[in-house]
């Protein structure tokens, strides 16, 4: 688990943002996605905090971060408040590193504030219109039905997970609490469905173009055995990104960070020394 | 081409009807989770407030309705119960919602009411500007419970996503009975707590107040100066020990109250007591109540108790409180008093008896004294009448004389005066020249007669002892003067017989009036004379017997009689027959 003294917080338009900051080296703004918060960049940790500065953040309405949700939890306005969130840690430049939305929240933040982004790495993200948001359809889309289902039952919660996980001997019941812990409040489950409610594809349909014209490094791995995303995103991003470099897999599911957190780690490692 | 549009057109309405079909099956998970989701909360919550807004937010979450609330109504107010909305980050989000009074009535009237908001745009009023949220269609259903005699459950839809309420709306129902009838069970729980809570605080008052009673209890237990126990008996009245003692029980017997706790009262019954005398003692103490007197041996020795037990149920035990008093001191005081009492009633009746007697005694010689006296001196008399007053004074003036012998001779012995002086004396000589002087009072009292005979078996040697004999010629002539005064015909047997036990006994028998069985004994009291109609005046003082009786007791010997009324009387007495060697 990340270790509380490395534990800090700081306030990003009068909402407390909790983040945990170690290592020395590069920064590394690691930003995670829906159903998970920042326990899901822990295993990394070990592996990378003797090589870089590491920034790891709950989003607004996750892990300990507020839950109110009179901020729209867009993935425009995490993105941000997440620019925002580095200006108050007088951090210049980071590389980004994204899990799920997080991936698309990290896109947003290379199109939208480059200045602030060294390079762009990509674990199972979402992007463009390939994935199943639009509230319209929402009601019809299993996905979030279970999400929203989920936030009341473990049970429901732990068949989300396991599905999301390859190496399913590693969704102990320790794993299940980190899940778990926000869905213990009401504040926590409505935050989460918020976050759910206000995801919209139309944030990342709309930089469409702008991803082709990224000019910084970008790395994405896929875990080719994510069953939530298609691997039609990672492939579409692969091809319209110029210079980007994709790394599949197979051997990992959704949450790729617990199956295979050593191969992900040499890679963006790689990835990060190749294009210094 | 055409052909690929009807393959399109088939292949898009199989994905409508399996779009339906998931939609359905969607619904009906839905619900069943939410039966169970919510039954899972009625076990888990015990709060009321708590557990309906865990229901609304369930029934938001999975239905999917942005704003799901109770309300309690009362005429034209109402007041939120609980309410969830997902767009809202406070909890509770009161105030959020306005109804018109035209829905106020309706309320009163319809128990389900349900219609698209935009149909009635002012009948609910949201004050929120969220644009996530867009109250489409309103559904209220209206219920009564033990607590809230008038509610209604609303929920609104968002009009932002394709949600209507589904047209059966049994779930709805479902799960408000279900909340109702679980609010009814804590709101009966609670009063039932409440109730519990109240009657726990009294048996806290009343156990405080029983703790100082039992407490002043204990120390009038305690204080008193009377030994107390508590007893407790077990089958067929055995007694199992002593429950409790107070610290009088201590002081009186040195007993501990753990010693006491296995002892059997009986057990320390003095030893003097015989079988007979314990089986009484236990029988009066295990009785419903007694009062007794018994000795009890402690270990300061034995103690009289004058014991009080009352016996009686306690928690189911059979037991007996025994209250003891020691009355050593009382006893003995109580003695002391019945013998100075005795003695003051005896001296007082033996003054009163005395002196009636004496008065008489006296008066009657003396009158006799005086008349005579008097006519001796007055008239010229002839010389055989001057004889015969002067032997009337002579005479009375002996009686006089006897009498004032008598009480002389009581008195010493009362006084402790008398004393034995012992020679030797030849009884047969004694009781010879007794009978001869007999004849001469038998002669002077014109009893002729009567014979007198004497039985003397002993030879003169064997007839010399070594007794008092003035006492014993006392003692002879008191014995025949009585015989001859209550002796009319017959004769008087003077003598004795040896007695095998070295004891001589002596013996007066008369063929006299005799004296009846219940007078035997008295006769040898002091100041006792028996009436007779033919003794008109027996004279006498009445002490006679008793200095016989005194004074044979200092002489080792007894005095005692065999009589048969209108027979005669024979009197014995009997002295040590002491050979002078």
């Amino acid at each position: 688990m990340l270790k509380n003294k490395n534990r800090h917080s700081v306030f990003v338009n009068q909402h407390e943002l909790v983040y945990y900051r170690m290592g020395h080296g590069e920064p590394l703004l690691m930003v995670h996605g829906i159903t998970t918060y920042s326990f899901i960049w822990r295993k990394l940790v070990p592996l990378l905090e003797d090589k870089y500065e590491l920034i790891i953040v709950d989003l607004l309405g996750c892990g300990d971060s507020d839950k109110a949700i009179d901020v729209e939890f867009s993935l425009k306005n995490h993105a941000h408040i997440l620019s925002q969130f580095l200006e108050h840690l007088h951090i210049d430049k980071v590389h980004l590193v994204g899990h799920d939305v997080g991936g698309g929240i990290c896109q947003i933040m290379a199109v939208r504030f480059p200045d602030k982004v060294i390079s762009l790495s990509l674990f199972n993200t979402v992007a463009y219109d390939f994935w199943p948001v639009q509230p319209i359809i929402s009601m019809r889309t299993p996905i979030i039905r279970q999400l929203a289902m989920a936030t009341l039952d473990l049970g429901a919660f732990k068949f989300i997970v396991k599905r999301g996980v390859y190496n399913t001997a590693l969704v102990t019941r320790e794993l299940m609490e980190l899940f778990w812990y926000p869905m213990r409040t009401s504040e926590g489950r409505k935050a989460f469905l918020y976050f759910s409610h206000c995801l919209n594809n139309k944030d990342l349909v709309e930089i469409t173009d702008q991803i082709s014209q990224l000019t910084l490094p970008v790395l994405i791995i896929r875990g080719d055995k994510d069953v939530y995303l298609s691997k039609i995103i990672s492939e579409k991003l692969h091809q319209n990104i110029p210079g980007s470099q994709l790394e599949v897999i197979t051997e990992a599911g959704h949450f790729i960070q617990e199956d295979v957190p050593q191969e992900i780690v040499a890679h963006l490692h790689t990835f990060i020394q190749k294009y210094r | 081409m055409s052909n690929n549009n009807g393959n399109i057109k088939a292949l898009e309405v199989r994905v409508k009807e399996l779009e339906e079909e998931n939609n359905s099956l969607s619904g009906r998970l839905e619900e069943i989770m939410l039966l169970s989701l919510i039954t899972e909360s009625f076990e888990a919550i015990s709060d009321e407030d708590v557990l309906l807004i865990s229901v609304l937010e369930k029934i938001s979450i999975l239905k999917n309705i942005p704003y799901c609330a109770c309300y309690e109504i009362e005429n034209d107010h109402y007041k939120c119960v609980g309410q969830y909305c997902s767009y809202y980050t406070k909890t509770p989000c009161k105030g959020v919602v306005t109804f018109s009074e035209e829905l106020l009535k309706e309320f009163d009237t319809e128990a389900v009411i349900r219609y698209q908001l935009k149909e009635r745009p002012n009948s609910i009023t949201f004050n929120t500007t969220e644009k996530l949220f867009e109250p489409n269609e309103v559904l209220a259903l209206t219920f009564h419970s033990r607590k809230i005699k008038k509610g209604i459950f609303v929920f609104v839809s968002n009009g932002n996503v394709i949600s209507p309420f589904a047209q059966e709306l049994m779930p709805y129902h479902q799960i408000i009975q279900m909340v109702i009838e679980k609010w009814d069970r804590l709101s009966l729980l609670k009063e039932l707590q409440e109730l519990n809570y109240k009657l726990e605080e009294r048996v806290e008052e009343r156990t405080l107040q029983l703790k100082e009673s039992e407490a002043k209890y204990r120390q009038l237990f305690d204080m008193a100066n009377d030994a107390i126990y508590l007893w407790e008996l077990g089958e067929n009245d055995k007694v199992i020990g002593c429950l409790q003692s107070n610290d009088a029980v201590r002081q009186l017997t040195g007993y501990s109250q753990s010693e006491l706790y296995h002892i059997n009262p009986f057990d320390l019954l003095a030893s003097s007591y015989s079988s007979g005398e314990r089986k009484d003692i236990e029988q009066q103490f295990l009785k419903k109540s007694a009062s007794f007197k018994a000795s009890f041996k402690t270990k300061k020795g034995i103690i009289p108790l004058e014991v009080n037990t009352r016996r009686f149920q306690m928690n189911s035990r059979q037991v007996i409180i025994a209250i003891a008093r020691d009355v050593s001191e009382r006893q003995a005081f109580e003695e002391k008093l019945i013998e100075a009492k005795n003695k003051a009633v005896e001296s007082e009746q033996l003054k009163s008896a005395f002196l009636a007697n004496m008065s008489h005694e006296i008066r009657t010689p003396m009158n006799a004294i005086v008349g005579f006296s008097e006519l001796l001196s007055q008239d010229v008399m002839e010389e055989g009448e001057v004889k015969m007053y002067a032997n009337i004074i002579f005479k009375n003036s002996m009686h006089l004389l006897n009498l004032i012998d008598d009480i002389v001779d009581y008195s010493k012995i009362e006084a402790n005066q008398v004393f034995i002086v012992n020679n030797t004396v030849n009884i047969n000589e004694l009781l010879s020249d007794l009978s001869v002087n007999m004849i001469s009072i038998l002669h002077k009292s014109s009893k002729n007669h009567i014979d007198i005979l004497t039985h003397t078996p002993l030879t003169d040697k064997e007839a010399t002892i070594i007794v008092d004999g003035t006492r014993l010629r006392q003692i002879l002539a008191n014995l025949v003067n009585n015989a001859i005064k209550f002796t009319h015909d017959g004769f008087i047997e003077l003598g004795y017989d040896l007695k095998s036990e070295g004891m001589l006994e002596f013996f007066v028998r008369d063929t006299g009036i005799g004296i009846a069985v219940k007078d035997q004994k008295k006769v040898f009291e002091r100041f006792v004379q028996l009436k007779d109609e033919k003794v008109i005046h027996p004279g006498g003082t009445g002490l006679g017997l008793a200095i016989c009786s005194n004074l044979l007791e200092k002489m080792h010997g007894k005095i005692y009689l065999k009589s048969e009324p209108d027979k005669g009387t024979t009197f014995y007495f009997t002295v040590p027959h002491k050979l002078s060697t």
